[in-house]
């Protein structure tokens, strides 16, 4: 589903993301792992194509993203507050993403249903602006919105930051839902290495842009990250 | 409080604009050495103004029933422009200030204020030159002591004012009713204010009132802040009732109407946008300046000038900073599947609704002179087919994040000010006026007019191929916007 080829990205002469090949497969339900500053979000930024590649390119549905916009009708994206419109109610914000990507309205009202338990009853029907809604309910208002319309392609940056714990747990219980029912391809990054070998098929992981690690995950999985980040806390 | 002024300095330097380029400080300098000029001139010439329009009265006499309607407009206009420095104040609470002090600054910070400068630069020099031309009485400086008293408790009620929409319609509602009785001659408010400082000058020790009065404002806006300085009280964000904004007759729109909805919403529920707005309705009066002047009659391409600023106000104030009202989610548009082209169609609508709304709304012009009115409507046209394509085009170049939901500081609509918007006054407002001036001079002021709303039409006419070649532009520009959008 995504191609990526001799990808590199630099900021003032300094390399920031260095990824010769990365394939990942339709479907996949692929995480992203590294400290702050290994190139987590600068590469999510060049797969959504908000930052322009220093060399190199990404296919996203066999079309390259730079040139065309067809990969967009097929891809959705939560990567922090720039996602949300502040001065729109969570309903009417939905609506307009909806309409963006053409659903109708009732599909999309008796979709939003299904969500009841995780909003539990603060964010639809409270009459307020995202913009005044609590860090948390902002995060679930964007995390929902990204899967109007069933999008092939979902990609989230830190989706578990700033939801209070049992939230966590249900948003973890629905990306697994989303990744084994309905084939999405799905990319994630997060700190929380608990949540994200529980939800990915495959952990990759940066230090300083370039993979470091490229595992299907197992049973072992988190304790070999856990050995990894430790070890490079003590240099 | 030496702590607070060497804070208020860092901040003062270290505020975005200083790190724009020099030239455009420098233009910024200039503009503000401009405005003081002008008011210090204005401060001057107004005894002489007064003079010459109310011969039988005596200056000072004529400016009395004047008082209240100045009073009135300076408080709308601070309301809606003037930013309330109370947004600083959670970082002192955990330190080892008294509570009583921080307010107490706060207090005296705000009446440094801009808003809070004509009566230095306004009001002395039309002392001085009253003294110097009727001889000094003690009674003027108690004048200017009483005007000042009020203003200053107007600054300071802006705060409790400023908490509240309520407080705002209670003190629309009272205005509207006065003026229409007074206009009605049932009750004449703003005669009685006049009264009331005429007899200042007999009765100089009167002023005692007014300090009374300043020092009773002082001491309730003390008190009120004093309650609200907790996080769960005045230093709360705020939540908003939901305006309820379906728009349904914007569905005729078809795939348009998504957007146009969006951007009624984001004019009505965001503090910027809406200080535009007010700015917008400014203008509607700016050609009164021109109209009412025997000696702009004669000289229609000045007229030109005016009339173009009455539509046009909110297509030059809204439209410059298109895309930048929506940096705050640039991103978000970005990566979402939707074509420019309708993005941009949707803000040229707007934008041509509002200027011909505007030009309508414009026709008491018709009273002051025909010709002025002709003008506001071939300008209108103008405006419409060729400025609002111009102003899509400016913004692109305007790529400064936009932050929507505060006010903007006096002279901070500057800081997105660049040498390629200045340079854009050239085909905005010169041309139009160069257009115009050429048929005027060459065959008649009808034949003017039609130049200028022609060259209107041709922007109708080629609106398609502009439109396409301008969502090209844009999308040129993408990387460079989303970096420059993105949060510091």
């Amino acid at each position: 589903m995504i191609d990526v080829r001799e990808l590199q990205k630099t900021y003032g002469g300094n390399l920031v993301l260095d990824l010769p090949e990365l394939k990942i497969p339709a479907g996949q339900s692929f995480g992203l792992v590294g400290n702050n500053g290994a190139g987590k979000t600068t590469f999510f930024s060049l797969l959504l194509d908000l930052v322009e590649p220093t060399q190199g390119e990404i296919t996203n549905g066999g079309e390259k993203i730079q040139k065309n916009d067809q990969w967009k009708a097929h891809t959705a994206a939560y990567i922090d507050q720039d996602f949300l419109i502040g001065y729109l109610t969570p309903e009417e914000y939905f609506e307009l993403i909806a309409q963006l990507r053409q659903v109708d309205l009732e599909t999309l009202q008796s979709w939003l249903q299904g969500f009841e338990s995780f909003f539990k009853g603060e964010i639809l029907g409270r009459k307020r602006y995202i913009r005044d809604l609590s860090k948390g309910n902002q995060k679930k208002v964007g995390l929902i919105a990204c899967l109007i319309g069933a999008p092939k392609v979902v990609v989230l940056d830190e989706p578990f930051a700033n939801l209070d714990p049992s939230s966590q747990i249900q948003l973890k219980d629905l990306l697994k839902n989303l990744s084994e029912q309905t084939q999405t391809t799905l990319l994630i990054s997060s700190h929380d290495l608990n949540h994200i070998t529980e939800v990915c098929e495959r952990i990759v992981l940066l230090d300083h842009g370039t993979v470091q690690q490229d595992l299907m995950t197992t049973p072992e999985t988190l304790k070999t990250l856990e050995t990894y980040f430790t070890s490079i806390s003590k240099d | 409080m030496s702590l607070f002024f060497r804070l208020m300095w860092k901040s003062f330097f270290r505020a975005p604009q200083w790190e724009t380029k020099l030239v455009v400080r420098i233009l910024i300098g200039f503009f503000g050495l401009y405005m003081f000029v002008s008011f210090l001139f204005l401060g001057v010439g107004m005894y002489f103004i007064l003079e010459e329009q109310f011969p039988d009265q005596s200056p000072m006499a004529s400016i009395q029933p004047w008082l209240l309607s100045y009073f009135t407009t300076e408080f709308l206009i601070r309301y809606f422009l003037q930013q309330m420095p109370a947004t600083q104040l959670q970082t002192y609470l955990l330190m080892p200030i008294k509570r009583s002090k921080i307010i107490r600054q706060l207090l005296v910070r705000s009446t440094l204020s801009f808003y809070n400068s004509t009566p230095w630069i306004i009001g002395i020099p039309f002392l001085v030159v009253l003294s110097y031309k009727e001889g000094f009485q003690w009674g003027f400086v108690a004048w200017w002591i009483g005007i000042l008293s009020v203003i200053l408790s107007l600054n300071l009620l802006n705060f409790m004012v400023n908490r509240s929409n309520r407080h705002f319609w209670i003190f629309v509602g009272v205005a509207a009713l006065s003026s229409g009785l007074s206009y009605l001659q049932i009750f004449e408010l703003d005669a009685w204010v006049g009264k009331a400082f005429e007899r200042l000058l007999e009765h100089p020790w009167e002023v005692g009132i007014y300090l009374l009065v300043l020092a009773f404002v002082y001491q309730s806006t003390y008190t009120y802040l004093r309650g609200q300085i907790y996080l769960d009280k005045g230093l709360k964000k705020r939540d908003y009732m939901v305006q309820n904004l379906e728009l349904p007759f914007l569905n005729r729109f078809g795939k348009l109407s998504i957007f146009l909805r969006n951007d009624i919403r984001l004019i009505v529920r965001n503090v910027r946008t809406r200080q535009v707005s007010f700015m917008s309705v400014m203008f509607l009066f700016y050609g009164l300046i021109f109209g009412t002047q025997e000696v702009y009659l004669e000289m229609p391409a000045v007229l030109v000038f005016g009339g173009l600023f009455v539509s046009g106000g909110f297509l030059m104030t809204f439209g410059q900073n298109i895309p930048a009202w929506d940096s705050e989610y640039y991103p978000l548009l970005m990566s979402q599947n939707l074509s420019y082209r309708e993005y941009l169609l949707s803000k040229w609508w707007l934008m041509v609704v509002v200027t011909a709304a505007s030009a309508v709304v414009a026709f008491p012009y018709l009273w002051l002179s025909t010709q002025m009115y002709a003008i506001i409507l071939a300008g209108a046209v103008f405006n419409m087919g060729v400025g609002s394509l111009l102003n899509l085009y400016s913004g692109v170049y305007n790529q400064t994040r936009m932050p929507l939901n505060v006010k903007a500081k006096a002279f901070e609509n500057t800081k997105a000010f660049s040498l390629v918007q200045f340079v854009f006054v050239i085909p905005k407002i010169l041309v139009p006026m160069g257009l115009f001036y050429a048929g005027y001079r060459l065959i008649s002021f009808e034949a003017g007019l039609a130049v200028l709303a022609g060259t209107g039409i041709l922007g109708f006419v080629f609106r398609e191929p502009l439109l396409n070649a301008l969502a090209k532009l844009f999308m040129q520009q993408k990387y460079k916007a989303l970096a420059a959008f993105r949060k510091q």
